[in-house]
């Protein structure tokens, strides 16, 4: 049984007066231990509703989900599922909840009900994870956006959850504080954790182990990210863009030159560019 | 410009005041609060003063610092004393003059009745002044956890007020920058009546308000991803503990308290 397993899970809004919206449809997936998947799909494609359903915020309104065995949907395990699956929000400033970063980072495991000691040893370890163990007694309110960002991911850390969903981290970011971000979400992945990825952005998915892309509610694709770039005709349905070499390799291949289509980086676009002489 | 606003008045300081126990300075302060509602005599004020004046050393702050806390409240002193100086009858006439007529009683219980709401404006801000509000808001927690089983919410009392200090740099920050929108557009928030100045603020605060709420209902879920259910089977990371100092301050200002109360 896979870590992570989705079974024709389905999600309507029910709530105000106008017709339900159905924001997924018999979405079938698996995530094992140590993975990275990334949720790519444009604006109202379901990608947000489809990250809640990972920790039981939001319970499917057919299907079912589970996580390491346990039903999303047994109230009594809950906390339980929420402490093995962490998840940080599109925007820092509204998941940031004390005025200090490391109250912040403490507020997690506040809530588990650790002894101070131990939440102490967690706070520190989460800060140096991230790098901002220099802040740890700054307010929130004072740092850029990336570091807000790492703060929050910090405070997940300190959970020390099995798997952390992303529900686009990067999306309100400047270039700089986007970098930061990523690197951090690097880290995380080297050190075992199940990372799900959920971003409207191509270029961010190149390193992960899984693409699944959304459209309209329905999982249109699901593999590699070299699997995902070449089917050019859905992603461009799909309102979403290729990234800068994927798109430049298809161009060339367009006009005629030899290369393999699962390119994804400059480096190995430049070593195929040079062997085809 | 707004990065850098402070909350609240606290200013920090590494001193012994600041150093104290937020449950002790605010009992104590409470303590002395009610102490000078029982001074009869000159003397004991003298004292109460003495005793402020002690504190504001300790707490290497400036007096000018504790002195621009009565500012806003001149008013009401002033006002006190005048109505006790011209209304209050009682003892030997001190001036008379037309209709209007100064006795003795009037003249001390004016004089009383100041000196005490300047010396609580001063204990109360160099409460503020010493203590950050995140202090402020745990020792409140501490001190009102006991009045639970009465219903009282304690810890959510806390986490509202946590809450609201996070988020006012965040709201300011947001209600600046639509103000700058709007008035880049033509708004006008500056001129005008008062009451057209009001109105003008209804596009700032549609918006902000739009906002907030949706804010609100991030943080909710944010929180509740991080598993908090409440202040039940919740631990702290930093627990308040009493040391010696905090019990010799206790002390200290008890028989200070005793001492002018007795005067």
């Amino acid at each position: 049984m896979a870590f992570i397993e989705m079974q024709e899970v389905g999600y309507t809004y029910k709530e105000g007066e106008e017709p339900p919206v159905t924001a997924l449809k018999n979405i079938d997936l698996e995530v094992e231990q140590g993975e990275m998947i990334a949720i790519i799909g444009p604006n109202g494609s379901g990608k947000s509703t489809l990250a809640k359903l990972f920790n039981g915020l939001f319970q499917p309104t057919t299907g079912r989900v589970t996580i390491g065995g346990l039903d999303t949907s047994n109230q009594d395990k809950i906390w339980e599922i929420r402490q093995q699956v962490g998840m940080v929000f599109q925007n820092p400033d509204n998941q940031l909840i004390a005025t200090m970063v490391e109250e912040e980072v403490a507020f997690g495991p506040e809530n588990l009900g650790l002894p101070p000691a131990a939440i102490r040893a967690r706070v520190e370890e989460a800060l140096q994870m991230v790098g901002l163990d220099e802040f740890r007694q700054a307010a929130p309110h004072h740092l850029s956006g990336g570091q807000k960002q790492r703060v929050a991911i910090a405070g997940i850390f300190a959970m020390r959850p099995d798997c952390i969903v992303f529900d686009e981290p990067t999306a309100m970011l400047d270039p700089m504080g986007r970098k930061e971000v990523m690197a951090t979400i690097q880290k995380l992945r080297s050190e075992g954790k199940t990372i799900i990825y959920i971003t409207h952005f191509m270029e961010e998915v190149v390193d992960c182990d899984r693409v699944i892309i959304l459209q309209e509610g329905e999982k249109i694709l699901e593999g590699t990210p070299q699997e995902a770039f070449q089917a050019r005709d859905l992603i461009k349905n799909a309102d979403l863009e290729l990234p800068e070499v994927p798109y430049l390799v298809y161009r060339l291949r367009e006009a005629g030159l030899q290369l393999p289509p699962n390119i994804l980086t400059p480096e190995s676009l430049v070593d195929k560019l040079c062997l085809l002489n | 410009m707004l990065k850098n606003i402070t909350l609240g008045q606290f200013i920090l300081r590494d001193s012994l005041i600041h150093r104290l126990d937020p449950r002790m300075k605010i009992m104590i302060t409470m303590l002395i609060v009610i102490g000078l509602f029982f001074i009869g005599s000159f003397w004991g004020f003298l004292v109460a003063g003495g005793y402020i004046l002690t504190v504001i050393s300790l707490s290497h702050l400036s007096w000018k610092v504790v002195l621009r806390g009565l500012k806003p409240v001149m008013f009401i002193i002033i006002f006190t004393m005048v109505i006790h100086l011209f209304f209050t009858r009682g003892g030997v006439v001190l001036l008379e003059w037309g209709f209007l007529r100064i006795e003795s009683e009037g003249f001390f219980t004016g004089l009383f009745m100041a000196v005490r709401i300047m010396l609580l404006i001063s204990l109360t801000s160099l409460l503020t002044l010493t203590t950050s509000p995140i202090q402020l808001t745990d020792g409140l927690e501490y001190i009102l956890n006991p009045f639970r089983r009465f219903g009282l919410p304690a810890h959510e009392l806390a986490m509202m007020m946590t809450i609201a200090l996070r988020f006012i740099p965040t709201l300011l920050e947001e209600a600046d920058k639509i103000m700058k929108a709007q008035q880049a557009r033509g708004a006008d928030f500056e001129s005008g009546s008062i009451f057209r100045r009001a109105r003008s603020l209804v596009p700032l605060l549609v918006p902000l308000f739009l906002s907030a709420f949706r804010r609100a209902d991030d943080l909710a879920m944010a929180m509740e991803a991080r598993c908090y259910r409440g202040g039940e089977g919740r631990t702290r990371m930093k627990e308040l503990s009493m040391v010696g100092r905090d019990w010799m301050a206790l002390g200290f200002s008890a028989s200070f308290v005793l001492f002018f109360i007795i005067l």
